[in-house]
C-alpha cells in the first residue's frame, strides 16, 4: 500500500523562532529524510514554502480566477509531504509520528487511491521522450487539489470514468512537456487517520487532519518557468472547474539531503 | 554648509524620489530582483541625503544613484550568494560596465522595465488591496509610512504587508516581465484597476474627515499617463486616464471653503479645469476611434456628458441613462443600476425614478449602502413626501463612514425639516 504523510503545522511557529532553532528543525528533516530513503521504501517528498506565497487558481464557466492566498487560510497549514510503500497502516504510522512536525503539529496518514489501470500517472516511455527541465531555467511548484468528495460519491460510474479519462489525458500532456515531476490521487479523507506526538505520547484519531467539506483529493509536483505558467497548468487540471488548485512553490532543501 | 547647497540637494533628492526612482528601481529589480534592488536603492537614496548637501548635487542624479545603489547591490549579493542563481547575479552585475549600466537609464528600452514593474505589482496573484500599496510604494515612489497613511494602517503593519508581497514575487516566481499580446488586454485590466483604486482613494477617502485627498488622485493621473505612454496608447488605459481627467478636472468646486462637500447640482461651473476637460475629452475620442468602447470609456462618456453641460438641469440625462444602460451590460455592479436610475429620473420625473430604485433595495451590494439612501432620500424630497425623506437620511447618514458627506447629507435633510 502507498501512503502520504501530510505535515500540517502552524507557520507562525517558524516565523517567530530563532534562525538557530529553524536550522536545528531542518537538520532534524533532512535526518528523517535520510533515513526514511536508505529503507528503500520513500516515494516522493517536497518542503512547501509558506501560504503567504501561495496562490489559488479556479475555473468557473472557461473564466480563470487566480487569488492570492491558500485554498484555506487556517492557523495550521499543509507545510510539505512525504510518501512511502507500507506494507500495513500501522507501518504508515509509525513513519509519520517519527516526522519532526509530529511533536509541535499533526500528521496525517492518507493512502494514495490505486489507479484502476494500476498504472501510476504517465508512462515512462512518454516521460523518456520529454525535454529534462531542471532549477536552471524552471522552479518547482506543488498544485494541491481540493474538492468536495461528496460531489465524487453522487457521481456513477460513466462520470467517474469520464473524469479519470480527463486526469489521464492531463497528466499525460505534463508528462510529454516535461513539467511533470509527481504526482498522486489520494482515497477519500474518510480513509485517512492523523497522528501527533505529545511529549512521548502518541495520539492517533481516525479522520483527516481538518473536517472540511473540501478536502485534498491529490497533487502534482511540476517544474514550471514562473507562476503563470504553474498557474497555466493548474488551470488545466478538472479539479479548478470543480474545486479549487493551490499553487505552492516548493522549497529548495538540497542543502539538507 | 551653505542652506543654498542644502535647500539644492533636498530638491533634487525630492525630484528624484517622484520622476526617477521607478525608473532606477525598474532598471535595479531586472539585474538583481526586488529585494536586493529596494534595499540597495534606499542605502543609495540615503547617502545622497548624507552627502548631496556638502558635496553638492551631482548633474545627473539619477545617475549617480544608480551608480551607488549597484554597488550596494554587488556588496549585498556577495554577502548572500549561496546558491548558483545568486552567485550568477552577482557576476553579472559586476560584469557589467558602469557606463552601460549608466546608458540603460538613458535608453529607449528602459520604458520596458517601467512597465514590467507596473504588470508585476499589480499581478492577479497579488492582494488587490497590496497591488495598491505595491503601486504607490513602486511606481509613485511614496515611502513606507505614506502608504500606511494612505490605508489607514500602522507603518508596521504597511512594512510587514510590503515585505510579504516581495516574498511572493520572488518565492512564487511572478514574472517580470510585460504579458504576451494575447493576455496583455486581461493583465492590463488589472493595471488600471489599481490605478483607478488610487485615484478613488483620492477622490473619496472610505475613512476620515478629509473629502478629496488629492495628492493620491495626482498620484493616479501622473501614473495613468505614464502607463498610456508605455503601452503604446492602449485604448483601454486612453479610456481610464480620460476618465480621471474628466472626474478630477471638478476637483476644485467639489469642495467648499470649509471644507463641505458640493454635490454636482450645486457646483460652480467656472471652477472647473476647462483644459483638463478638452485633455479628457480628446484622449477619449481617441480611444473610441481604436475599438469598441471599454467600461472605463463609458464612465468617461458620461463624465465628459456632466463637464460639457452649462447647468445640472441643462445636463443630457437621458444620453447618460442609455451609456449607464450600457456600462450595466459590461459591469454587473448594483451601483451602475442605481446611478441609471437616478439619471432616469431626470428624465421622467422622480416617481419613475423612486421605483427603480426601490426594486434595487434587495440588490447584493446595495443593501444598507449609503449611495441608495441618499439617492432614495432625495427622490423623496423632490416628490415632497418630507418624513420619508428625512428618514432615509437617517439611514443614509448613519451608514456613511466619509465626514464630509455626512455633514453634506445632514445639510440636505435639515432642508426638508425647514421645508
Amino acid at each position: 500500500m502507498q501512503y502520504v504523510l501530510l505535515i500540517y503545522a502552524a507557520e507562525s511557529r517558524f516565523a517567530t523562532s530563532t534562525p538557530a532553532e529553524g536550522e536545528a528543525i531542518m537538520q532534524a528533516y533532512g535526518k528523517y529524510t535520510k533515513d526514511l530513503f536508505s529503507t528503500g521504501r520513500a516515494g516522493d517528498c517536497a518542503a512547501l514554502a509558506p501560504t503567504h506565497t501561495a496562490t489559488s487558481v479556479r475555473v468557473r464557466e472557461g473564466k480563470r480566477a487566480v487569488k492570492d492566498g491558500p485554498f484555506a487560510e487556517t492557523r495550521e497549514q499543509l507545510g510539505g509531504y512525504y510518501t512511502i510503500e507500507a506494507e500495513t497502516p500501522d507501518e504508515a504510522l509509525a513513519w509519520a509520528e517519527k516526522i519532526p512536525a509530529a511533536t509541535f503539529g499533526s500528521i496525517e496518514v492518507r493512502p494514495i487511491m490505486k489507479m484502476p489501470s494500476g498504472a501510476p500517472a504517465g508512462g515512462d516511455t512518454e516521460a523518456s521522450k520529454a525535454p529534462k527541465l531542471s532549477a536552471d531555467t524552471h522552479k518547482q511548484y506543488l498544485l494541491l487539489l481540493y474538492e468536495d468528495e461528496k460531489a465524487w460519491e453522487t457521481m456513477t460510474d460513466e462520470q467517474r470514468g469520464a473524469v479519470f479519462g480527463r486526469y489521464m489525458q492531463f497528466s499525460e500532456d505534463i508528462v510529454a512537456s516535461g513539467n511533470f515531476i509527481a504526482g498522486e490521487p489520494l482515497d477519500p479523507a474518510t480513509a485517512a487517520r492523523t497522528v501527533s506526538v505529545d511529549g512521548s505520547k502518541r495520539v492517533v484519531r481516525d479522520g483527516p487532519f481538518a473536517e472540511t467539506r473540501e478536502q485534498l483529493g491529490g497533487y502534482y509536483r511540476v517544474w514550471a518557468k514562473n507562476l503563470d505558467e504553474a498557474v497555466s497548468i493548474a488551470a488545466k487540471i478538472p479539479a479548478a472547474e470543480s474545486g479549487t488548485v493551490e499553487v505552492r512553490p516548493v522549497m529548495d532543501t538540497s542543502a539538507y539531503v | 554648509m551653505l542652506p543654498n547647497a542644502q535647500r539644492e540637494a533636498q530638491r533634487a533628492i525630492e525630484a528624484f524620489v517622484r520622476d526617477d526612482r521607478s525608473r532606477v528601481l525598474a532598471a535595479l529589480v531586472k539585474r538583481c530582483g526586488f529585494e536586493v534592488a529596494e534595499e540597495s536603492l534606499d542605502a543609495a537614496i540615503e547617502a545622497a541625503v548624507r552627502q548631496w548637501p556638502g558635496e553638492g548635487t551631482p548633474s545627473s542624479p539619477a545617475a549617480w544613484v544608480m551608480a551607488v545603489a549597484r554597488r550596494r547591490a554587488i556588496d549585498a549579493l556577495r554577502h548572500r550568494a549561496t546558491r548558483s542563481q545568486g552567485r550568477a547575479t552577482l557576476r553579472a552585475l559586476r560584469d557589467e560596465r558602469d557606463a552601460d549600466a549608466l546608458s540603460a537609464l538613458e535608453d529607449e528600452a528602459f520604458g520596458d522595465d517601467r512597465l514590467r514593474l507596473f504588470f508585476t505589482c499589480c499581478h492577479p496573484a497579488i492582494a488587490e488591496e497590496t497591488r495598491v500599496a505595491l503601486a504607490l510604494r513602486w511606481l509613485s515612489g511614496l515611502s513606507t509610512d505614506d502608504v500606511a497613511r494612505a490605508f489607514c494602517v500602522a507603518p508596521a503593519t504597511m512594512a510587514q504587508r510590503l515585505t510579504r508581497a516581495k516574498a511572493k514575487i520572488e518565492t512564487a516566481g511572478i514574472p517580470y516581465e510585460v504579458p504576451e499580446k494575447s493576455e496583455l488586454r486581461e493583465r492590463l485590466a488589472s493595471v488600471l484597476e489599481v490605478l483607478y483604486a488610487i485615484f478613488n482613494e483620492g477622490y473619496v477617502a472610505t475613512a476620515g474627515t478629509s473629502l478629496q485627498r488629492v495628492d493620491l488622485a495626482d498620484e493616479a493621473l501622473r501614473l495613468a499617463a505614464i502607463l498610456c505612454a508605455l503601452v503604446d496608447e492602449h485604448p483601454d488605459a486612453l479610456s481610464l486616464r480620460a476618465l480621471l481627467l474628466l472626474v478630477h478636472a471638478r476637483r476644485a468646486a467639489r469642495t467648499a471653503s470649509d471644507g463641505e462637500m458640493i454635490a454636482l447640482d450645486e457646483q460652480d461651473r467656472a471652477l472647473w479645469d476647462r483644459a483638463m476637460i478638452s485633455l479628457g475629452k480628446s484622449l477619449l475620442d481617441r480611444a473610441l476611434r481604436a475599438g469598441p468602447p471599454s467600461a472605463y470609456a463609458i464612465e468617461a462618456a458620461i463624465q465628459a456628458l456632466h463637464d460639457e453641460s452649462p447647468s445640472y438641469v441643462a445636463t443630457d440625462f437621458a444620453q447618460i441613462a442609455e451609456l449607464y444602460r450600457l456600462l450595466r451590460a459590461k459591469v454587473d455592479a448594483p451601483i451602475v443600476a442605481l446611478n441609471e436610475a437616478v439619471a432616469r429620473s431626470m428624465v421622467d420625473g422622480p416617481e419613475q425614478g423612486l421605483r427603480l430604485v426601490l426594486a434595487l433595495e434587495r440588490a447584493e451590494g446595495l443593501q444598507g449602502h449609503h449611495a441608495l439612501f441618499a439617492a432614495k432620500a432625495d427622490l423623496l424630497r423632490r416628490l415632497g413626501r418630507s418624513a420619508e425623506a428625512i428618514a432615509a437620511y437617517d439611514a443614509a447618514i448613519e451608514a456613511t463612514r466619509n465626514e464630509p458627506e455626512r455633514r453634506f447629507l445632514s445639510r440636505r435633510r435639515a432642508i426638508v425639516i425647514a421645508g
